[in-house]
């Protein structure tokens, strides 16, 4: 898991240190941080906007609420004026009524709730119907209003006239009876008027009885105007009822319907304001959940966009911080002289990368120091190695000489001079084998100091002339050199490359043909990158140990064998300065191997 | 000079140059008998030889450094190594003058480092000098081993 996060870590930093360049990352970076403050900016903006809708929704129904309850009290007042006008009947009461019904109807509200529409109707259709009431009731009352105050007043007048014109013109026997009948008349007017002013039902029944009575009375007359009074009575009794029928109407419509209409306009204004507390309510609950949802949306997307935030940046930063780290790391051991130091991978030609080509320079810089430093310290080992032999080979023979002539001298004192001129002879020889050391070094330095100019070689027609070159001195040694055709051409120097197997050659007749008829044997093979001639002879052998000595400068295995030592190493001199190698190895049977190798590459 | 007669052993692979010092050996002390050896290979041989057989140590060594196939260097370790063999002083004898041929014999134990001298005199007096101040070292212990030494 660890691991696994610590791939993560490493890998999205460098996969964007790979892709995108420093500015553009750090641009990036700035971008990304803006867009996500922008993001939390609306999403802010979001919730609080919602917020204001459900809070302009709330202030909205609870000004409706406030509106039904003026509605109830408008109702009320509606009532009232309804109320006063019908028994009292003010006109300002009935006008006041119009208003009131106006204003209501206007001021119905809540036509957002979705429940509401029938309620509303209902309400406008129960406060319509009440409206219409009244002004029937209105009417009516001015029906009345025009029966008692004209029609009855007009019928009664004229009864009253009728009686009291019988009156005058009857006998005083009849006079009581006319009495009677007036007062029995203004009994029934009485009645009447108590009636309209009580509005109690045995009013009129005390008024009908009166009437019969007066027509009763009436029958007892023969007057010639009798049947005028009597349809003056008719006409009043029938204005009478009409009135009482007005009102009795009207009473029916104030009583019944307006009161059962105002009930209903109540009831509904009831119903919608309960309506609009419980979504007032539900308003109300949804807002809070609104709102703590938003909230709570709201917080922690911005900690998840300030998390995002900081991984990105995170991961900006190690993006700029890994490759400068490793950078810093390459350079410390670039400055400490490494060759080794590891340039780290970087694509891109940003600033980072100009450092890491800058690094591979260094680097590069570095590798060539170190190269041309070992070459130098490999010429200079060569040299002090070469100084070392040098001087110890060369002092030998002076050493030689000196010691002898000091013998010389000494049996020369003594009178010894037979065995004195005897040691001479040492001494010529010891000086002889100095100037041969001197050539041979000379020879060695000439090796490689001396420009090879090189061409293409047929090795076998060089070594087919070489053959035949050495073929008297091969004959006296009794010595037999086989060499295989299909050799390669190998782009060389040829005088020096004759000079190699000149060396082996000389070798194997020194060392392999101690007991003449020895053999030296010459073959290849070639493999992917070099030419190998392997020359074989029957000769003892060359010990593992001294293998690779052998090459060394004045180095001989025998010293009985005449010989400086100089062979081999020139060999492999010339070996190397051709880009190849010498080396020698066991043989199949017993005898030593030569084994050359010269790169194909030069064959061309 | 001397009169002891001595067992040395002389590593050379210069003809020229074991003549010159068995010269001046027979010269200054004839009683010493020289056996010398021509290579590497033949003093190797003759440090496994004493391993196993009862031959008379030398008294002295005088070892060349440069030599065919072994070189004195590791002559010199091989000797040294050798519990027989170890506590017979040994001086190379060598025409080399070089500071690491010196210093690796001397840290492979090597009891004395002589360089081949080139003025015609001093070779024999090279010579007198080193088997003069060996013959001063005439202990039993070296020859007859610790047992023996109080006898």
């Amino acid at each position: 898991m660890n691991s696994y996060w610590l791939k993560i870590e490493e890998l999205l930093p460098n996969l964007l240190a790979h892709t995108l360049g420093l500015k553009k990352r750090i641009i990036l970076g700035y971008i990304f941080t803006g867009t996500v403050a922008f993001v939390i900016a609306l999403l802010a903006w979001g919730t609080f906007n919602r917020f204001s809708n459900d809070l302009h929704q709330i202030v909205f129904f609870s000004r409706h609420a406030r509106e039904n309850i003026t509605f109830a009290a408008y109702m009320a007042e509606m009532q009232r004026e309804a109320l006063i006008y019908i028994h009292e009947g003010h006109n300002s009461a009935g006008e006041q009524v119009g208003v009131v019904y106006k204003e209501m109807i206007g001021s119905i509200g809540g036509k957002e709730l979705p429940n509401a529409e029938l309620i509303l109707v209902q309400a406008r259709t129960h406060l319509t119907a009440y409206y219409k009431a009244f002004q029937e009731v209105q009417r009516q009352r001015n029906i009345r209003e025009r029966l008692v105050k004209i029609e009855l007043r007009v019928y009664a007048v004229r009864a009253q006239q009728l009686i009291e014109e019988l009156t005058r013109q009857e006998k005083i026997e009849n006079r009581l009876e006319c009495a009677r009948m007036l007062n029995s008349f203004l009994q029934i007017e009485k009645n009447a008027y108590r009636y309209f002013d009580s509005l109690d039902g045995k009013f009129i029944q005390a008024a009908s009885l009166r009437l019969q009575e007066t027509r009763f009375i009436l029958k007892k007359f023969t007057w010639s105007r009798t049947e005028e009074l009597g349809s003056v009575l008719n006409q009043y009794e029938s204005a009478f009822l009409e009135a009482v029928q007005r009102t009795r109407g009207y009473l029916y419509l104030v009583n019944v319907v307006m009161a059962a209409e105002a009930y209903e306009t109540m009831y509904q204004a009831q119903k919608l304001s309960n309506l609009m507390i419980s979504e007032s309510e539900q308003i109300q609950g949804k807002v809070t959940a609104h709102i703590s949802s938003r909230l709570w949306l709201l917080l922690l997307s911005s900690a998840l966009l300030l998390l995002c935030i900081i991984l990105f940046s995170y991961v900006i930063t190690r993006s700029i911080t890994i490759p400068l780290k490793q950078l810093t790391k390459t350079f410390k051991s670039l400055a400490a002289g490494s060759s080794e130091a590891e340039i780290p991978v970087y694509p891109l030609a940003d600033e980072l990368g100009a450092l890491t080509r800058a690094a591979a320079s260094f680097k590069a810089k570095n590798i060539e120091l170190e190269t041309s430093k070992k070459a130098l310290e490999k010429s200079n080992d060569e040299l002090e190695q070469f100084v070392y032999t040098v001087s110890h080979d060369l002092k030998s023979p002076i050493v030689t000489s000196m010691g002898f002539i000091a013998i010389i001298r000494k049996l020369a004192d003594q009178g010894k001079t037979e065995q004195a001129f005897g040691m001479l002879d040492k001494v010529a020889k010891a000086n002889e084998r100095m100037s041969q050391l001197i050539s041979d070094l000379l020879e060695l330095s000439r090796v490689g100091r001396i420009d090879m100019d090189t061409t293409q070689l047929d090795l076998d027609l060089l070594l087919a002339d070489f053959s035949s070159n050495q073929a008297e001195r091969l004959a006296q040694e009794q010595f037999s050199l086989t060499i295989e055709s299909k050799l390669p051409t190998i782009l060389a120097n040829e005088s020096r490359i004759l000079q190699v197997f000149e060396n082996i050659l000389s070798n194997a007749l020194k060392y392999a043909n101690q007991e003449k008829n020895g053999c030296l044997r010459i073959n290849t093979y070639s493999d992917e990158q070099w030419h190998h001639l392997l020359c074989t002879d029957k000769g003892p052998g060359i010990p593992e140990e001294f293998r690779e000595k052998i090459f060394g400068l004045f180095y001989r295995l025998d010293v009985n064998i005449e010989g400086t030592g100089i062979g081999l190493a020139v060999a492999k001199k010339i070996m190397r300065l051709h880009g190849g190698d010498i080396w020698a190895e066991s043989g199949p049977e017993a005898g030593a191997v030569f084994h050359l190798i010269f790169p194909k590459a030069t064959t061309g | 000079m001397c009169q002891k007669e001595h067992n040395l052993l002389l590593i050379e692979d210069s003809d020229d140059h074991a003549e010159l010092t068995e010269f001046y050996i027979r010269d200054c002390c004839p009683a010493i008998e020289v056996n010398r050896l021509r290579d590497g290979e033949e003093a190797m041989t003759y440090i496994e030889q004493t391993k196993n057989t009862e031959l008379s140590l030398p008294w002295l060594v005088l070892l060349d450094l440069k030599l065919p196939k072994y070189d004195g260097h590791e002559i010199l370790i091989r000797f040294k190594n050798s519990p027989h063999l170890a506590k017979i002083p040994v001086v190379i004898f060598s025409t080399s003058n070089s500071g690491k041929d010196i210093e690796q014999a001397l840290i492979n134990h090597a009891n004395s480092y002589i360089v081949k001298p080139m003025e015609p005199d001093r070779y024999g007096e090279v010579i007198s000098e080193i088997l003069s101040y060996w013959q001063l070292n005439e202990h039993h212990f070296f020859f007859y081993g610790p047992h023996q030494s109080d006898a």
